[in-house]
């Protein structure tokens, strides 16, 4: 991985890398026993100019490529999946207002959200519309200058901690139009109730948005009513996709580091593990899975620097091969632990937790097959044709 | 770039990204459901670099990309600057 970086992107993987080992690593079991990260560790990654990374200087960002953005994901991600899933939500919806926001929008939000004052989060699922997602049924309902909004969002990360909401939902008496707006946490009508006992992103304060009559000005329609499902939530979702391939890469990693530090260490039968053919299959298996993840998430990276129009593609061919591979092998990485792999207080059973969310969020592997096969299919059959083996 | 050279390379991205092997110029893409969830995305992203374009809120307008002919229509305009 490191290999494949630049010059400048080294030193920020070693910098994120030192931030991270005094301000995450130590603290990141504590989190999960409580189920929240504490708002100073926030403060803390402000500080440091996390918040905006991905951001342009002009509003306060660091001006950070993709590929440093997933280096940084990566890093996090391997002490803290649930840190990592702030970095993640907050960062869709700083980019979607950055794309799809008025000026006026942009500069309300856009300079406190870089400086970490402002935590943002993503409200599409519902209780009734998950993967279906043309299935929501919260309601937008327009009068003289505001919008009323019924409905309940559920499984929201940070949405305990957020201050502000992109909420997705359909526009009553404009053909049920499918529309984004931007919700303030204390906006009156709004309730928001914490959801505890998740198996993985423990301290990610997921939340249930529950809007009851709840009033926001009009001004705060993102983009046209139309496109929030066709165009705003891809935008969005493509990043949160590159931050689910590149936390599920830092379990990866994770995994290795302790794997192979356990296995040169621990005897059995008077041998070290590692001289066990079986355990050598495992970490060959986890180091080459990684090192192919890796390949797929920077070239992804590289081509939506490079606004290549099959990004959005590569990316979700990185989220799926990376979360798939991070889930055996966090599977592995238990076993070759033991039962020390098996207490809470080892991080690669926090991994082994993780990882099965990373199949269901930003697209569950299963939305991605529907994609992906169709995709590859038509590829295929563009080849044949192109040959002048198709039959017309 | 004219018109005609503007049409044919959407044409052919359009082709590329769709499960047919011809298509008309007029033919409703979304409507027909013949595109992927991701391909609204994946068409701005194409024509914003292929034509060197920015395409904003102002330009969400579904009769700019409703077949080829509208989104080359779209792209003309953009590119003389008319819709800003
Ligand atoms: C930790 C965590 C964080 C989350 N954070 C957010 C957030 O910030 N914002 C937000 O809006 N949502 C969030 N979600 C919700 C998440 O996006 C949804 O869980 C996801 O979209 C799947 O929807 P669902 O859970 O309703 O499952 P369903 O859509 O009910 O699907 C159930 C199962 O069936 C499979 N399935 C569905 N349709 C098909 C099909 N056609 N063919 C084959 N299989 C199918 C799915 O893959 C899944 O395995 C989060 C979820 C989790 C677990």
């Amino acid at each position: 991985m490191i290999g494949l970086l630049s010059r400048e992107q080294k030193e920020k993987y070693t910098e994120f890398g030192k931030f991270v080992q005094s301000n995450v690593q130590p603290f990141a079991w504590e989190w999960e026993i409580n189920e929240c990260i504490p708002r100073e560790v926030i403060d803390k990654c402000a500080e440091a100019g996390y918040m905006g990374g991905i951001l342009p200087e002009e509003f306060g960002g660091q001006g950070w490529d993709h590929l440093t953005y997933g280096v940084f994901t990566e890093v996090v991600a391997k002490a803290s999946t649930s840190l990592s899933g702030l970095f993640n939500v907050h960062t869709m919806v700083m980019k979607s207002i950055l794309k799809w926001g008025t000026e006026e929008q942009k500069q309300k939000w856009l300079p406190s959200m870089t400086q970490g004052k402002v935590l943002g989060a993503l409200a599409l699922t519902e209780p009734e519309a998950g993967s279906d997602i043309q299935g929501i049924t919260t309601t937008f309902t327009e009068t003289e200058d505001k919008i009323i909004i019924n409905g309940t969002k559920r499984w929201i990360t940070f949405g305990g901690l957020a201050d502000v909401f992109i909420v997705f939902g359909k526009m009553n008496g404009q053909d049920e139009k499918a529309t984004a707006v931007i919700v303030e946490k204390n906006a009156p009508g709004l309730n928001v109730v914490q959801i505890k006992n998740m198996i993985g992103f423990k301290a990610s304060a997921l939340a249930v948005l529950e809007f009851d009559n709840c009033e926001i000005s009009k001004e705060n329609v993102l983009a046209k009513p139309g496109f929030a499902l066709s165009h705003i939530a891809p935008y969005a979702l493509d990043y949160g996709r590159i931050s689910v391939a590149f936390t599920a890469l830092g379990i990866m990693r994770g995994c290795l580091e302790y794997c192979t530090s356990h296995v040169l260490k621990r005897k059995t039968f008077g041998e070290k593990l590692i001289s066990h053919s079986t355990i050598k299959e495992m970490i060959t298996k986890m180091g080459v899975d990684y090192e192919a993840a890796a390949h797929l998430c920077i070239h992804s990276c590289h081509d939506k620097e490079n606004h290549h129009p099959s990004s959005a593609e590569k990316v979700i061919i990185a989220k799926y091969f990376t979360t798939k591979a991070a889930r055996k092998h966090s599977d592995n990485a238990v076993q070759i632990l033991g039962a020390m792999g098996c207490n809470e207080s080892h991080p690669v059973a926090r991994y082994y937790r993780d990882t099965k969310t990373l199949e269901i969020i930003e697209g569950s592997n299963q939305i991605i097959e529907m994609i992906l096969g169709n995709s590859f299919a038509r590829k295929y059959r563009s080849s044949e044709i192109k040959a002048g083996l198709g039959s017309k | 770039m004219e018109h005609n050279s503007i049409a044919e390379k959407i044409n052919k991205y359009v082709l590329d990204s769709v499960n047919i092997d011809r298509i008309d110029f007029d033919m409703d893409i979304f409507e027909e459901g013949l595109v992927s969830s991701l391909f609204a995305i994946e068409l701005m992203t194409f024509l914003e670099k292929n034509f060197e374009i920015k395409i904003t809120t102002n330009d969400l307008d579904m009769n700019n990309y409703k077949c080829i002919n509208s989104i080359t229509e779209f792209v003309c305009k953009k590119k003389a600057g008319d819709l800003g």
